[in-house]
C-alpha cells in the first residue's frame, strides 16, 4: 500500500514517514500543498494524510482540487484544528477521515489501515486465502494455525495480491503500491519479492501456486482454475 | 421593560381625550352662555318695554299698553308674562297671558335688575327679570316710589336646545375617542415600525452572525445614523472576532504542532527503538525548545500587555546598542550572504536598556531570517527632532501590502513562512510592538516603492 504524507513540519513529517514504513507502507512525504497535490496527481496513492494548514497551497485546497479531479484517492486530514467547524468543513470538502493533531501514533496507523481496506472494497481486517489467514491487524499471516514468517514488503505484496485477489496485478502496479519513490523502477525487486514469498507461502510441490504468473501481464492469487477451498 | 410604543399610546391618549374633552366642554359651556345671554336679553328688552309704556298722571301710575304691544303676552299660549309691582309688594298690572295669576313674588334686595330660574305650574321651566324702575311724567319728572317690572319667558325651548348641544358634544366626544383608541395605536405601531424592525435585527445578532448589516436605505432620517453607526460597530466587532478566532485556531496550531511532533518522536520511538538515533533525539529537544519558546512568548507578551513589564529608563547610546543587539546575528547573516549596511548616528536615547535590545533583537532574527539571501539589510540610527528613530529595512520578498495590517498579529506568519519548525512562531512582531509601547516607543512598519519593508523604531531623544 502506497501512502502520501504531506505536513509542514518537517519533524513530523519525518517520524509518520517512519511510522507508515515501518509498518510496511511504501511512503512519499510532501512540505508544503504545491508538492503535495503535484505527487499525489502524479502517483497512485491509497492513502493520504493531508496537514490543512500548509505553505504555498492550503490542504483543503489540495483536497478539493483532487476531488474536481475525480480521482478515487482516501484522504485523511491530519490537523491542529480541532472545532466542530473544522471538522466539518474538513470532511465537506472531501477528507474520508479526520484526526487532530496531538495524536496516537497506533491510531493513525489504524486509520490509514483501514482506509486502505476501504481503497479495496473490503470492511474486515482478515482474509482467508484456501488454509491461510491473513490478519491485517496483527499483519501476521498463518496457516492452519501456524504463523509463516514474511518480512513487511513480502506481506504487504500479500495482502494487495490478496485484496485483488482473482485480478490479474502488473509488475509497475505492484511497485506504484508497495514501492515508494526510493526503489529503482528498472530492478527486479518485484520478481525477488513474488519468488520470495511464492516459496514461503507454498503447501507443496504437489499442490499449484497460490500467485501464479501470467506471461507478459503480471501476476495473479488464487485464480478460480486453482480451486478454492 | 418600558415599551417606547406603548408608552407614547398611552400619553397620546391621555392627551387627546383631555383635550377633546377640554374643547367640547368648553364649546359646550360658551353656546349655552350664549344663549342664555341671548334669552336674559331678550327678557330685559321685553322688561323695559313694560317700564317704558308706564308713566305717571296727576300723581298716578297709568300704563299705555297698546293692542300691538300686548299681543306678545296674549292668550293661555303665549309663553311670555309680565307684571308690575308697586314697592309694597301690590300687583299694579299684568299681562293678559297670567289669567290673573301673579308671578312669584321674589323682590331682590338691590336695585339693579336679577334673573332667576322658575317653574311655572305643569312643571314648565321659566326665567324672569326683576327690574326696579322709576315712574316718569310726561314732563320727565321721576315719580317716587320706585315699581318692580316682572317679565317671565317659558324657557323650555331653550332648555332643549342647550340639552340638544349637550347630548351633541357627548356624541361627538365618545365619536372621536373611540376614533382615537382605534387610530392612535395603529399609527404608532407603523410610525414605529422601522424602528421595531431595528430592534428585531439587533435582537438576532448573535456571535455566529456578525456579517449581518442593518440595511441603511429606506429608513427614516432618525434611524439612518443609528444603521449606520451600528453597522461600523458590527464590522468592527466582526474583524475582533475573526482576530480572536484565527489567535486561538493558531494557538492550537503552534501548541499542537510541537506536542504532536514530541508524542510520535517518542512513540515511534518506543515502538522502533533501533530507530532512535542522536538526530531522532535533537528533533525532540527541538520540539521541546519550540514549546518552551512559545510559552515564554507567550507569557513575556501577556506580562507586556497587562501592563505588569515595568520600564526603567535610562540614558542609552542607541548606537552602540544596536551594535550589541547586531553581534549575535552576524554569523547566520554571513551564512546567508545577507549585506549589512549600518548608518549608526545619534546622541543619546531614552530607554529601558533590555528591552529596547530585545526588540531590536527581534527585528533583526526576522530580517535575517526572512531576507532573501544575498540581499542587503539596512540599519540606521539617528535623531529626528526630538526623537530617536532606528530604521531597519530589507526586501519584502513576498510580503505585500495587504500584509501589513496583520503584521503585528499575534502568530500571523506568511504562508510560506510556515514549516520551519524553528522558534518562529508568529509572536516576536507582537511582542517587540507591546515592549516598544511599556517603554512609550512606537513601532511601525511600511512597505517603500522600491518593494523593501522598512520597521521604524521611534522614542525619545534626550
Amino acid at each position: 500500500m502506497r501512502v502520501l504524507v504531506v505536513e509542514d513540519s518537517a519533524r513530523l513529517r519525518k517520524t509518520v514517514g517512519t511510522a507508515l514504513r515501518r509498518s510496511g507502507y511504501a511512503v512519499d512525504v510532501a512540505g508544503d500543498g504545491e508538492e503535495g497535490l503535484w505527487l499525489a496527481k502524479s502517483n497512485d496513492y491509497d492513502v493520504v494524510v493531508l496537514d490543512v494548514m500548509l505553505p504555498k497551497r492550503d490542504g483543503l485546497d489540495v483536497l478539493r482540487a483532487l476531488r474536481s479531479d475525480a480521482r478515487q484517492i482516501h484522504v485523511l486530514l491530519l490537523t491542529a484544528r480541532d472545532t466542530v467547524g473544522d471538522r466539518v468543513s474538513g470532511l465537506q470538502a472531501g477528507a474520508d477521515d479526520y484526526m487532530v493533531k496531538p495524536f496516537a501514533l497506533e491510531e493513525l496507523l489504524a486509520r490509514v489501515q483501514a482506509l486502505c481496506r476501504r481503497a479495496y472494497g473490503s470492511q474486515s481486517p482478515r482474509l482467508t486465502l484456501q488454509d491461510r489467514e491473513i490478519d491485517s491487524i496483527a499483519r501476521t499471516v498463518c496457516r492452519a494455525g501456524r504463523p509463516i514468517e514474511l518480512t513487511a514488503r513480502e506481506y504487504q505484496i500479500l495482502e494487495y495480491l490478496a485484496r485483488r485477489r482473482g485480478q490479474v496485478v502488473t509488475r509497475s502496479e505492484i511497485e506504484a503500491h508497495i514501492y515508494d519513490d526510493a526503489v529503482d523502477p528498472m530492478s527486479n525487486v518485484v520478481d525477488s519479492a513474488i519468488c520470495s514469498l511464492r516459496k514461503k507461502i507454498a503447501v507443496g510441490a504437489d499442490y499449484p501456486p497460490l500467485i501464479q504468473t501470467r506471461r507478459g501481464l503480471g501476476y495473479v492469487l488464487d485464480p478460480p482454475s486453482a480451486g478454492r477451498t | 421593560m418600558i415599551s417606547i410604543q406603548r408608552q407614547l399610546t398611552w400619553k397620546l391618549l391621555f392627551a387627546v381625550v383631555a383635550s377633546v374633552g377640554a374643547g367640547l366642554i368648553a364649546i359646550t359651556f360658551t353656546a349655552r352662555h350664549e344663549l342664555l345671554e341671548s334669552f336674559d336679553a331678550n327678557l330685559r328688552t321685553r322688561a323695559l318695554a313694560v317700564t317704558a309704556l308706564t308713566e305717571a298722571k296727576n300723581g298716578k301710575v297709568h300704563f299705555e299698553f297698546s293692542p300691538d304691544f300686548l299681543k306678545g303676552f296674549d292668550g293661555a299660549q303665549s309663553h311670555h308674562f309680565f307684571e308690575v309691582w308697586s314697592v309694597e309688594g301690590a300687583p299694579l298690572a299684568r299681562s293678559p297671558s297670567l289669567g290673573g295669576a301673579d308671578l312669584p313674588h321674589l323682590m331682590p334686595a338691590t336695585d339693579h335688575s336679577t334673573f332667576r330660574n322658575l317653574d311655572f305650574p305643569g312643571d314648565h321651566p321659566a326665567r324672569m327679570i326683576v327690574l326696579p324702575f322709576q315712574v316718569k311724567t310726561a314732563a320727565g319728572r321721576v315719580s317716587s316710589p320706585p315699581l318692580w317690572a316682572i317679565v317671565a319667558s317659558d324657557r323650555s325651548e331653550l332648555d332643549r336646545t342647550l340639552n340638544g348641544l349637550l347630548t351633541g358634544a357627548v356624541a361627538c366626544a365618545a365619536l372621536l375617542y373611540v376614533a382615537v383608541i382605534w387610530w392612535v395605536p395603529r399609527v404608532l405601531r407603523s410610525g414605529l415600525a422601522p424602528l421595531a424592525d431595528l430592534a428585531a435585527r439587533a435582537a438576532a445578532i448573535d456571535a455566529r452572525s456578525l456579517g449581518i448589516r442593518f440595511p441603511s436605505e429606506g429608513l427614516p432620517a432618525e434611524l439612518g445614523p443609528i444603521a449606520l453607526r451600528l453597522n461600523e460597530l458590527l464590522a468592527r466587532l466582526e474583524q475582533s472576532f475573526d482576530r480572536e478566532r484565527r489567535f486561538s485556531a493558531d494557538l492550537a496550531h503552534e501548541l499542537r504542532t510541537p506536542l504532536a511532533e514530541l508524542r510520535s518522536l517518542t512513540e515511534c520511538a518506543m515502538k522502533w527503538p533501533e530507530e532512535r538515533s542522536a538526530e531522532w533525539e535533537r528533533d525532540m529537544l527541538a520540539a521541546t525548545a519550540q514549546t518552551e519558546a512559545l510559552a515564554t512568548r507567550m507569557l513575556a507578551l501577556a506580562r507586556s500587555e497587562h501592563g505588569q513589564m515595568l520600564a526603567q529608563a535610562e540614558r542609552i547610546d542607541p548606537a552602540s546598542l544596536a551594535a550589541q543587539a547586531w553581534k549575535p546575528f552576524e554569523a547566520r547573516a554571513a551564512a546567508r550572504a545577507i549585506r549589512l549596511k549600518f548608518d549608526l548616528a545619534g546622541s543619546t536615547t531614552l530607554a529601558d536598556r533590555v528591552l529596547l535590545q530585545s526588540v531590536l533583537s527581534n527585528l533583526f532574527d526576522n530580517a535575517v531570517e526572512y531576507s532573501p539571501a544575498g540581499s542587503e539589510l539596512r540599519i540606521s540610527c539617528a535623531n529626528i527632532g526630538e526623537a530617536c528613530e532606528f530604521r531597519i529595512s530589507n526586501p519584502a520578498g513576498e510580503l505585500t501590502a495587504q500584509d501589513l495590517p496583520r503584521l503585528f498579529d499575534r502568530f500571523w506568519r506568511k504562508e510560506t513562512a510556515r514549516g520551519g519548525g524553528g522558534e518562529h512562531v508568529g509572536l516576536g512582531l507582537s511582542l517587540a510592538q507591546s515592549f516598544a509601547a511599556s517603554m512609550g516607543w512606537t513601532l511601525r512598519a511600511n512597505l517603500d516603492p522600491e518593494g523593501w519593508i522598512v520597521f521604524r523604531l521611534a522614542g525619545p531623544g534626550t
